[in-house]
């Protein structure tokens, strides 16, 4: 656990450091800061702007982040011959693995953290009495664990994948996965049994992202249960493992 | 490979559990109402060809489907302002596409068709089309959002205001009561009862509204007494959703309508016309609910006249006092209705002025087309809604 901590960290120091994670981010918040503009607009229609502004900008940057960062960090390492090095200690791979995904996830935090506190002050002035609606911080975290699934699928794709070909496949996915209802929808009608099972077993793999997305309720104004929203993180949870166990098996017969 | 049998057991434990936990939670999603924002797929059958980009875009945008959504929204803000009313229509139809639990889209863009693009027609026939568009687009509003009160009223409103359709009005209001709703929608259903008039019903929803929301001020019980109203169960509320209407609405009822109401209701129709008259007629000549009241009275007598005289001099009398007060008033819409409804009753269609529309909207105004287009000579052949 110490050595995975230790990769984490070195991870997280190193994403950090890089100048264009500070540059989405800035751009993030000053999206979310002007969402307030819309003022013009009726009061329902400004509080849905302030909201799918604040929301979508949190989720494009942290996509941004994590399929960058997911793609990059361990080619990186191959390509700068680091990962000799730190493979030569009594480091095991999956340690490895776990440490750069868990230092790709701490640099998500913080951006998703300082994005949401803009968003929420943004939230705090418009709403009238000033409050916070809960579920506009339950959105956040599902957002969060919803980059947290696209930075595991980025870092396995990356341990046999060159970075451009990753940062596409995670994009590819987070639109296959958003798009989940269709492909359930064409998977039952197709006639063809091969394309049924293709897309099925497709449909299977690939995560249904609009289980994160709670914006409905919000629009509703309905509040969002917590057995709802602990049931989306088991399965972030076990959707992660699922694909660092994947990591680990694709980066194991790697030879260095 | 025997060594990664553990692991691949593992893979394949973890994916049943990604499986089923995913069903688990598309489950519960359909049964709480968390599916995502877009049209479900399983009604795509039911859209107009041209629309099925739309929910292909929608679909393939995902997470962003909103944002999408709210750009082309402003596009339609962007439109309105530049005069492009016709432009603004099928994008504001996209956003609802995109995202039909946006409430704002069903009422603007209903409002902006009964409203503002019936007011723009070049004759009543294409008005009278315009307002049917505006509340066909609520109409498929609510089947998208049937737990919500914001559309059944939109709805309500637009029949209510717009064509003064008083009884259709009172029937959206009920339905909007259903969910959390404004504390002036029983009132609302009260005044559309006046309206018809249904003295009865207005004066139910008075008190239902009196009882819910409790008066404003204890020293008001008093002016209920005086005129005769039942104050059991009264209360006074000190909060904000006081009902500071209905006091007034019940004594203005009792002192203008009620005795003229009751003998109405026993068949003694001259009576009620007498007592109706003596009540209203000295402070408020063009009283609507009394001028309705009025010409009710007379189409009820004409209903039971014994003799086709009778029955003819009836009628003539319901038909001057609508005509009298759609003159009077051009906007309502009920007198003008009557007055066409009347008349076609009668087989004296000939004798409906050519001003006399539903829609409210004059024959001169705009630039009537010479040759209607086939979707106009449609609507062409009745004005009512």
């Amino acid at each position: 656990m110490t050595t995975i901590l230790a990769i984490a960290q070195s991870t997280f120091k190193e994403t950090m450091r890089r100048r264009i994670l500070w540059i989405l981010l800035v751009f993030g918040i000053i999206v979310i800061a002007t969402s307030q503009m819309f003022s013009y607009l009726s009061v329902g229609e400004e509080f849905k702007f302030i909201v799918d502004i604040g929301l979508g900008s949190i989720l494009f940057f942290g996509l941004l982040i994590a399929a960058v960062q997911g793609a990059f960090m361990i080619p990186a390492d191959i390509e700068g011959r680091i990962v000799f090095t730190i493979l030569s200690k009594p480091v095991r791979r999956i340690e490895f693995i776990l440490g750069k995904y868990l230092g790709i996830v701490a640099t998500l935090l913080v951006n998703v953290v300082l994005m949401g506190i803009a968003f929420l002050i943004v939230y705090y002035f418009k709403k009238v009495p000033h409050s916070i609606d809960p579920n506009a911080i339950k959105a956040i975290i599902l957002i969060f664990f919803e980059l947290c699934v696209l930075t595991a699928i980025a870092v396995a794709a990356s341990t046999v994948a060159t970075p451009a070909f990753t940062i596409i496949l995670t994009f590819f996915v987070y639109f296959v996965g958003c798009m989940g209802e269709t492909l359930a929808y064409i998977g039952e009608r197709a006639e063809l049994f091969l394309t049924r099972l293709g897309v099925s077993i497709l449909a299977t793999l690939v995560p249904r992202f609009e289980n994160f997305d709670v914006r409905q309720k919000m629009l509703l104004d309905e509040p969002v249960a917590w057995i709802y929203m602990g049931k989306v993180m088991g399965f972030g949870l076990l959707y992660i493992a699922f694909m660092m166990l994947v990591a680990y098996l694709l980066f194991n017969e790697r030879e260095f | 490979m025997r060594t990664k049998l553990p692991l691949f057991l593992c893979l394949a434990l973890l994916l049943s559990g990604i499986y089923f936990l995913e069903q688990d939670i598309l489950h519960y999603r359909l049964e709480n109402n968390y599916r995502p924002p877009g049209l479900p797929l399983d009604r795509l059958a039911e859209l107009p060809v041209e629309d099925l980009s739309i929910v292909t875009i929608g679909a393939i945008m995902g997470g962003f489907r909103s944002l999408a959504a709210d750009i082309l929204w402003m596009k339609t803000d962007q439109y309105w302002h530049s005069g492009r009313w016709f432009r603004m229509l099928p994008i504001c139809k996209a956003v609802a596409l995109l995202e039909p639990n946006f409430i704002e889209v069903w009422t603007i863009t209903g409002w902006h068709l009964a409203y503002n693009m019936s007011v723009e027609a070049n004759s009543p026939e294409e008005a009278a089309k315009f307002i049917r568009d505006g509340i066909t687009f609520l109409r498929e509003g609510i089947k998208w959002n049937p737990n919500r009160y914001d559309l059944y009223f939109e709805l309500g409103w637009t029949f209510y205001d717009k064509l003064n359709n008083y009884e259709r009005a009172a029937e959206y209001f009920k339905k909007a009561l259903q969910f959390k709703h404004p504390a002036y929608m029983e009132r609302l259903i009260a005044h559309a009862y006046e309206r018809v008039p249904d003295i009865d019903q207005a004066l139910k929803w008075y008190s239902i509204s009196l009882r819910k929301y409790g008066l404003c001020d204890l020293r008001r019980l008093k002016e209920l007494e005086e005129v005769g109203y039942d104050t059991s169960g009264l209360w006074v509320n000190e909060g904000p959703l006081c009902d500071r209407v209905s006091v007034g609405a019940i004594t203005t009822i009792y002192q203008r309508y009620v005795r003229a109401w009751r003998l109405y209701k026993e068949g003694r129709y001259d009576e009620a016309l007498l007592q109706l008259k003596r009540d209203w007629q000295k402070d408020d000549p063009y009283d609507t609910i009394a001028m309705h009241f009025l010409a009710r009275i007379y189409e009820k007598k004409a209903a039971t006249a014994e003799t086709e005289e009778e029955r003819g001099a009836n009628f003539d009398l319901a038909v001057q006092t609508w005509l009298d007060m759609a003159e009077y008033n051009a906007s309502d819409k009920l007198a003008r209705r009557r007055v066409i409804d009347l008349l076609r009753l009668l087989g004296r269609e000939d004798e409906i002025p050519p001003t006399m529309n539903d829609v409210g909207l004059p024959e001169i105004h705009g630039r009537p087309r010479e040759t209607p287009t086939p979707r106009e000579s449609e609507s062409a052949s009745h004005t009512h809604i």
